[in-house]
């Protein structure tokens, strides 16, 4: 087979949606530990989290796409059981597999925000602390099998991401915010109050 | 016309941004807690910042709700 592009449109499209895949990851993780650690001015809290939600999504789509272009390459032949099975193709099987991981880990993690009246909001957010998991294994997966990460210019690229990636886990976990001291629950009163107004008036 | 808050704690995730602009009504724990009251403006703004509308406003003379 010769060199043409074209003979390997599924292996260059695969590729393409793998970057993209780690670009926007990488992007979620950063806006979202910028939130948590009060970065973000609060007048653009809302959209900023409306935002880490779309970038979030649209990487889920790009890390399917990645996925999904592979299993079809005809060069590489990883198959669905390749693709699916963490560990189970023969190219470069444990960074591979890490990928497989984090794909999977990314949809449980990112998707359990939309069942989360459902799991109990606690359980949704010590999920949504192991989201950065996600990324280090993302990344891992980029260095260990991605075929541009052999590229200087790529693989220093991929290894600066996680500078402020670091950086803002740091930040988040060492400037955790001191709990509000136990105060009386004015919901209740004020239910209270209500009903009361309300037997009143009746 | 004065507004109640209360939280839907199904909802809430704790982002904090109500007691970082209403600390005297709002207090961040393991959930977002109603702990004092204030101006129906402040109220509404929290209602509005909060990034999956936990934050529920009632009229205090009616009972019915206001927000979301």
């Amino acid at each position: 087979m010769s060199a043409a592009p074209s003979n390997y449109v599924w292996w260059l499209a695969g590729r393409s949606a793998g970057i993209v895949a780690l670009l926007l990851v990488t992007a979620s993780v950063v806006l979202g530990l910028s939130m948590a650690a009060k970065l973000v001015p609060l007048p653009r809290r809302r959209s900023a989290g409306k935002l880490h939600e779309h970038l979030a999504l649209m990487s889920l789509g790009a890390i399917t796409a990645h996925g999904l272009l592979l299993a079809a390459d005809p060069w590489l032949k990883a198959g669905w059981s390749g693709i699916a099975i963490p560990f189970a193709i023969g190219y470069r099987p444990v960074w591979t597999g890490l990928g497989v991981i984090a794909g999977y880990l990314a949809a449980i993690l990112g998707l359990s925000f939309y069942a989360r009246r459902r799991i109990g909001a606690r359980l949704w957010r010590k999920l949504h602390r192991a989201t950065a998991v996600v990324y280090l294994l993302g990344l891992a997966h980029a260095l260990g099998s991605g075929t541009d990460a052999s590229l200087p210019a790529v693989r220093y690229g991929m290894l600066a991401s996680a500078v402020p990636v670091a950086g803002l886990l740091a930040l988040r976990i060492f400037k955790r915010p001191r709990k509000s001291p136990r105060a009386p629950d004015a919901t209740a009163r004020l239910r209270a109050a209500l009903e009361l107004e309300g037997s009143r008036a009746g | 016309m004065s507004y109640i808050p209360t939280i839907d704690e199904s909802a809430c995730i704790s982002q904090g941004d109500c007691a970082e602009l209403a600390p005297d009504v709002f207090h961040i724990d393991s959930c977002a807690r109603v702990v004092g009251t204030g101006p129906d403006e402040l109220l509404l703004q929290a209602a509005r910042g909060c990034p999956t509308e936990a934050i529920v406003l009632h009229d205090s003379e009616t009972g019915a709700q206001v927000y979301p």
